[in-house]
């Protein structure tokens, strides 16, 4: 899936009664590019990504997607997008700890309706790219935080998304985990995928396209 | 692909949907086990306490009803005197009414004593015209009811007897068994009608008893003014017609009340037990807001969100209704206790799985709201 660009124009948003985090803030990632998002704690970095991710309505402006204003479509319409279009990657990693890791990775293909059956085919192939295969019968608790990364990444990537978002994916992970992780961040933008990481990470924005600093 | 263009799933996916959606909500209701558990508890709780009270309430409520009916709630009987002009043409008239089950006419009694024992004790005989008495009509010999057997001292209803009137012996070929509502007649021997092929007329077949036998209770008022006004007599006063028209008012009375007793204990413990479901799903739901925030993050739409815990729900209430209603006519039937009908308890484990599903809804809809933007940001 290539060529999609994402972007918040004129974004007003804020929590409760306070003042706002947001205030006619634009800012967009173009098909390709690999951009880190930072800023100081408590700046909007991940209340941005979910606006981005079509997960919440801004209280002002508007998201688009390829120009079109993605925010306004209904709620069963954004969530087919993000199932189909998107890929996000939690701070935490979010898997679900009744599951077996196959079964993570999986389950964003019943909300796009897909075959199990082709989809597992795919769900292996990524498990064996980020060299966790072996644990694909696991439970999450069994898994290393770098581990539980991976599987996300694997969760994200399986509808080989047009737009992929991070949030903080490095925080809690390795060298070497970081490095994979930062790897197919790199490998999805030079497949034509919008890349949008919000981090602390140093390392992992001296390696980005752009930074956008809130 | 263009973001128009991302559409689709519907359609010839729907059963492919379907299978996935119920897959998931069984593993989901797997891998909850403590909810499934809870759920499981309360609904077969339910089932068995339905079965053991309403259950068994109807189960006895239908032998009540069946012991009435047995006295003859349903029966009409016409006794003529003799010269009343009641005879064996009544037969073809009372065949074109509606709402009757079975009629039987009877002739006049004559004693009869067994030809073998000489001052033996009388019992009374009367020809059959019309109706098959437990299947065994038109007989070919002479029928005894078992207390006739036993007075007339015939070995297993087989013998001959001899009419006091006119001296004639007849053959007795066996016992024939009477229905509550001709047990009035006992003991009887019955005796077989001339030949179809060669009938007399009817004026020549004087009848003294027929008895009118209506589909319904309900309709017995109604048979037997048709009976009446259909049995051709010279003389009304001659005749007696004898309903249970007020045996039958009864019967319905202690049936809807039996009835009302055993929906209101029903209606009362589902009521109760989907405030229980409910409660638990929506402390499941409380406890699982980051698994519906993350599942509406992926990309599941409400109304996935909503099948989904129904489709847990109902598989598990399902298992928890067969388990319940299992356990409940399995404990009846070791306590020697009435069983209820087969319709009531598949109504009680359909009901049981209804009322499961119905206090989900409101959970559903508030796992299917929760904000992913709430639930996952991480302050």
């Amino acid at each position: 899936m290539t060529g999609f660009r994402v972007e918040a124009r004129d974004l007003t948003f804020g929590y409760g009664g306070g003042r706002p985090l947001f205030e006619h803030f634009s800012t967009g990632v173009g098909a390709g590019e690999l951009v880190a998002l930072t800023g100081a704690s408590g700046r909007g970095k991940s209340t941005l990504l979910y606006h981005l991710g079509l997960m919440v309505r801004p209280h002002g402006g508007s998201i688009l997607v390829d120009g079109v204003p993605a925010d306004a479509l209904p709620d069963d319409r954004r969530a087919e997008l993000r199932a189909r279009l998107l890929g996000f990657v939690f701070q935490d990693a979010l898997l679900d700890p009744g599951r077996t890791v196959l079964d993570n990775v999986l389950e964003t293909a019943l909300y796009r309706s897909e075959s199990r059956r082709v989809s597992v085919r795919r769900a292996h192939e990524l498990l064996a790219r980020f060299g966790v295969e072996q644990r694909a019968e696991a439970r999450p608790g069994q898994l290393s935080g770098g581990q539980a990364q991976r599987i996300a990444l694997c969760r994200a990537l399986m509808n080989r998304p047009g737009i992929l978002l991070a949030d903080e994916p490095t925080g809690n992970l390795d060298a070497q985990s970081a490095a994979v992780v930062l790897g197919a961040f790199r490998e999805a933008a030079e497949g034509g995928a919008a890349v949008l990481v919000a981090t602390h990470d140093p390392w992992l924005t001296s390696h980005s396209d752009r930074v956008v600093t809130l | 692909m263009g973001l128009h263009e991302t559409g689709g799933g519907a359609g010839g996916k729907g059963w492919h949907r379907a299978g996935a959606l119920a897959r998931e909500a069984a593993v989901s209701a797997i891998t909850q086990r403590l909810a499934s558990l809870l759920t499981v508890a309360v609904v077969a709780s339910v089932c068995v306490a339905v079965l053991l009270t309403a259950g068994r309430a109807d189960a006895s409520a239908h032998e009540v009803l069946s012991s009435l009916d047995d006295s003859g709630t349903r029966s009409i009987i016409v006794r003529a005197e003799a010269g009343s002009g009641l005879d064996t043409g009544v037969l073809d008239r009372l065949r074109t009414l509606g709402g009757i089950e079975w009629f039987g006419a009877f002739g006049a009694a004559d004693d009869v004593t067994n030809a073998a024992v000489e001052g033996g004790l009388p019992v009374s005989a009367r020809l059959l015209y019309e109706g098959s008495i437990d299947g065994s009509h038109p007989l070919p010999g002479g029928r005894a009811s078992r207390a006739a057997a036993r007075q007339l001292g015939l070995a297993d209803g087989v013998g001959a007897v001899v009419s006091r009137l006119s001296g004639a012996s007849v053959d007795i070929d066996g016992l024939v068994g009477l229905s509550p509502d001709l047990r009035f007649l006992e003991p009887l021997v019955i005796l077989p009608a001339p030949p179809r092929e060669d009938p007399a007329p009817p004026h020549e077949n004087p009848v003294a008893v027929l008895v009118v036998r209506a589909e319904s209770p309900q309709v017995v008022g109604a048979v037997a003014a048709a009976v009446t006004s259909v049995l051709g007599v010279n003389d009304p006063t001659t005749v007696t017609v004898e309903t249970s028209e007020r045996l039958a008012a009864v019967r319905n009375q202690v049936g809807n009340q039996l009835g009302d007793f055993g929906r209101t204990l029903v209606l009362s413990t589902f009521a109760g037990s989907s405030g229980l479901v409910a409660a638990i799903l929506f402390a499941l739901v409380m406890m699982r807001r980051r698994d519906f925030g993350r599942r509406r993050a992926l990309g599941a739409t409400r109304s996935l969100i909503v099948a989904l815990v129904l489709g847990q729900v109902g598989l598990t209430a399902g298992a928890a209704s067969v388990f319940g209603t299992g356990v409940a006519v399995v404990s009846l039937a070791l306590l020697r206790q009435p069983l209820p009908t087969p319709a009531f308890t598949a109504a009680v484990a359909i009901l049981a799985v209804t009322t499961s599903l119905v206090a989900a809804v409101l959970p559903a809809v508030f796992a299917s709201t929760r904000d992913p933007l709430r639930e996952l940001r991480v302050p």
